[in-house]
């Protein structure tokens, strides 16, 4: 096992520099110039080479990939040009932020997407079981920027119930429980937003892989022999449909990472997505690699991890 | 069996907790609504993080902007009716030969961190911006000034033009007559010596620390920023036009989108107005909201290549601009709130000649120049050509809420018979392409915006306009900021004016109105021009 996990963390580095060579080079493709805005436009053509000579803008792109390469080696992921800071220390003040919002979105969406997963497969081609999987659909099929939006119509604006936007309350100063509660209902309807997609995607797997399983010989066994339909259910099957669906939510992390962008967005939430799109919209070449990076380690860890579990809860599953 | 118990309880309790969250924050009567709750608070919304670089001289982005113009103060500001305020200078005066600024400035102005202000911070603010190193290039006012070429060469330790007279005068002089340099002063406010003086000016962009900590002089001193969601300000006691009367300023990150909610629920004192529609504006008008308009400093215009051959001819540019009905468009687009510009200025802008063509839609006249151009349709196909080439050009625009004038643009051009397709960029990638004229960026027409700053040519550099490199536009543009006086220079700038309205390498088709829409409880708020805080010390919320 051991071994196994060495093994996976030596093809890990090699795939982060393929990686890195792929990303450096498409980010360094997108049109644009990270100094665009900073030109004062009082400067001549002249005066504005100089400057982006100065600040190392012309430099041919392998030059600039072996820079960055030699300073991320060191643990240096650079400065940021558009904010002034270092890489790691932007990224670190927004992954708890993300964590948080991700973490939140992810007890929302597996709980009730496990839950009726179960409950439907357990009611098939009942009303209830056509309800959800038309709620599925709809939170499968819904944008989360209109699904946002709507969500702070209602709960925002018409009823007054949560805060519109933001991570905490502004102009007050709260501490301990009152902060936590503060930040609780600011996370209230991002976390939906972002769990209800999720959920939607893995009450469709539960359901589908609840159903496999229940046609399989063991569970007409275990019903033959005169177990209860709940023993049969969450004893049996369910252990059995949780293989996939462990792959299913590992798998997950790094979408809940970058794809809570659009959510961040709408909720102004101060996040990894929303630092990646305000990165990607100033040109801020060092700070999508950063981003970037951080999300590609964060896949290939959930991947490995993901498979660890599968040995954990199958032990027909066996790595040398 | 005991798991599954356990589970179902445990998923329980979850649903339960869920609602209850949501139920009970109904009832609490500890609710968020912070603008109710503490009045000594103004939450203006800004719909972009700053990126901290609270610094008068290295910052870039327009939100930075409004944050050093809080925590910093200037030597004049500008006043509703376009003429100078005298702010940290009590008077400035003008040598007879145009060269020599000499501002005289106010006594006993204290530093945040309670050091005293003198004729030092000001000669040092302008001085390092000659630096070899300095982090944002070498600008145009600082290559005016007497002996800045010497100092960013190397060979002068000071620059001969910056004179400290005493502790409160301090004088600029400049290589030749300089009469924008005044609207330069309105825009860069005074660093503090005894903080950015122990930094050598090549590390300026690597003080993180301070950049984000940014000590001034001015209304508000600054507290807090957290990347993302807000900055926040507190009252300066010791400002010296009178402590500001409302406490805390915050600005607070928010969507563009969600503005509107966050107003009308009292989150957010003031934002700005996204869209000028009727049905947009109408939720302020009955929740009591208050809107404020000023002539806008946006311009949207549009832009040729002139290096493109076809583009190159000044009647294929008349014509497309004779295509276009800029008056239906500002009705459309902007539900008659924008301004129309005939030249590269603002209409308020005392250059701004009174008898320029309008350019009124004309499709006759714009087919008459096409033909004079030599473009005919020859085959019939609704699409001019020549040379049997047709008439296709791709016009860039910069974002969604460009797109209805860019489809209106292309309506139009197709009257005339020119085939226009559409490519939406992002706005840096539009902007990258415009400025950059060797790197092989492509482009045929672009539609694009820009905010304004107050002084004339101000975007009339080649820079804008990389590719239009003409010698009679630059020549005017020098000499009319080189005339010794605003009166010398008003007829050199109508000159240019006249010649641009008539060459159109780019054009301005509206400038969008500057609209807030703020809390009515609010007093004395009333932004002029250029300015986003005049007297905002007066600022105060009703009782």
């Amino acid at each position: 096992m051991l071994a196994y996990i060495v093994k996976r963390l030596l093809q890990s580095i090699i795939t982060m520099l393929g990686i890195s060579v792929i990303i450096f080079a498409l980010v360094n493709l997108i049109p644009g110039n990270p100094y665009a805005s900073m030109i004062d436009l009082s400067m001549s053509p002249e005066q504005v080479d100089a400057l982006l000579r100065q600040l190392g803008y012309y430099d041919p792109l392998t030059v600039k990939y072996v820079k960055w390469l030699g300073r991320m080696l060191q643990g240096d992921m650079g400065v940021s040009i558009f904010y002034k800071e270092p890489v790691a220390a932007i990224i670190m003040s927004r992954l708890g932020n993300t964590a948080l919002l991700a973490v939140a979105a992810i007890l929302i969406g597996s709980m009730i997407g496990i839950v009726t997963g179960i409950f439907t497969s357990r009611h098939r081609k009942s009303l209830i079981d056509y309800l959800t999987t038309i709620f599925a659909f709809l939170g499968l099929s819904i944008p989360t920027f209109f699904f946002g939006m709507l969500l702070i119509k209602v709960f925002g604006v018409d009823l007054k119930w949560l805060p519109v936007s933001g991570k905490s309350t502004i102009g007050v100063t709260l501490s301990g429980m009152d902060y936590a509660w503060d930040v609780m209902k600011h996370l209230v309807m991002p976390a939906m937003v972002l769990g209800l997609m999720h959920a939607a995607a893995l009450m469709r797997y539960t359901r589908s892989s609840m159903l496999e399983i229940q046609q399989q010989d063991y569970i007409r066994t275990a019903r033959a022999k005169g177990l209860g339909e709940r023993a049969v259910i969450y004893k049996h099957a369910l252990k059995n449909a949780l293989n996939p669906i462990i792959t299913i939510l590992s798998l997950k992390v790094p979408a809940l990472l970058s794809g809570a962008l659009l959510t961040e967005t709408v909720f102004v939430w101060p996040g990894v997505g929303r630092l990646n799109y305000e990165a990607v919209l100033h040109r801020d070449y060092p700070l999508i690699m950063g981003i970037v990076m951080v999300l590609a380690l964060f896949t290939l860890l959930s991947n490995l991890i993901a498979d660890m579990l599968y040995a954990a809860v199958d032990p027909r599953i066996k790595y040398d | 069996m005991k798991y599954t118990k356990k589970l179902q309880i445990l998923v329980l309790v979850v649903i339960l907790a869920m609602t209850l969250t949501a139920c009970s924050s109904s009832g609490d009567p500890k609710k968020p609504a912070a603008a109710t709750a503490v009045k000594d608070t103004l939450v203006y919304a800004i719909p972009i993080s700053p990126a901290g670089v609270f610094h008068p001289t290295l910052q870039y982005s327009n939100y930075d902007r409004r944050v050093v113009f809080l925590v910093y103060d200037r030597l004049l500001t500008k006043g509703a009716d376009g003429g100078y305020l005298p702010s940290l200078a009590d008077k400035y005066e003008v040598s007879k030969d145009g060269l020599t600024y000499t501002f005289t400035l106010k006594k006993g102005i204290k530093w945040h961190d309670g050091q005293e202000f003198t004729a030092e911070d000001v000669a040092f603010t302008y001085e390092t911006t000659c630096h070899p190193k300095f982090g944002k290039g070498y600008d145009e006012f600082s290559m005016m000034l007497l002996g800045a070429d010497a100092y960013h060469a190397g060979k002068a330790d000071r620059v001969e033009g910056v004179k400290v007279i005493d502790k409160y005068t301090v004088s600029f002089t400049f290589t030749k007559p300089y009469n924008a340099a005044l609207v330069k002063f309105i825009d860069k406010p005074v660093l503090a010596k005894h903080v950015w003086g122990k930094v050598p000016v090549e590390k300026w962009n690597d003080e993180t620390a301070l950049l984000k900590n940014p000590i001034g002089t001015g209304p508000y001193k600054f507290v807090e920023f957290k990347p993302d969601q807000y900055v926040k300000l507190e009252s300066n006691k010791d400002y010296f036009k009178g402590a500001p009367q409302i406490k805390n300023f915050i600005f607070k990150v928010s969507n563009a989108d969600t503005q509107q909610s966050e107003l009308l629920n009292g989150t957010i004192d003031i934002a700005a107005i996204a869209s000028w529609k009727e049905g947009d504006l109408k939720p302020y008008t009955t929740a009591g909201i208050k809107i404020d308009e000023l002539p806008g400093s946006t311009a949207e215009y549009l832009i040729f290549n002139t290096t493109d051959p076809r583009f190159a001819d000044k009647r294929v540019r008349q014509a497309i601009i004779y295509a276009i009905d800029r008056d239906a468009l500002v009705a459309s687009i902007l539900n008659k709130h924008g301004l129309i510009s005939n030249t590269i200025m603002h209409p308020s802008q005392y250059g701004y000649p009174s008898d320029l063509n309008p350019y009124k839609q004309d499709f006759a006249k714009a087919k008459a120049l096409l033909k004079d151009a030599g473009w005919v349709d020859s085959n019939n196909d609704g699409i001019l050509d020549k040379d049997g080439k047709p008439f296709k050009v791709t016009l860039q625009h910069y974002d969604d809420a460009s797109a209805p004038v860019a489809s209106a643009l292309q309506q139009y051009l197709k009257q005339v018979g020119i085939d226009v397709e559409i490519t939406k960029k992002d706005f840096n990638t539009v902007l990258a392409t415009l400025q950059n004229k060797t790197k092989d960026q492509k482009f045929d027409l672009a539609f694009m915006g820009a905010s304004y700053r107050a002084n004339i040519g101000y975007g009339a550099s080649n820079f804008w306009m990389a590719r239009y490199d003409d010698a009679t536009s630059k020549a005017l543009i020098q000499a009319g900021s080189e005339a010794a006086s605003e009166a010398l220079a008003k007829p050199i700038y109508q000159k240019w004016a006249r010649y641009i309205n008539e060459e159109v390498p780019m054009f301005i088709l509206f400038f969008e109105p500057d609209g807030t829409a703020y809390n009515p409880a609010l007093l004395n708020y009333k932004p002029v021009m250029y300015e986003w805080f005049p007297d905002v010390e007066k600022w105060t919320f009703k009782k």
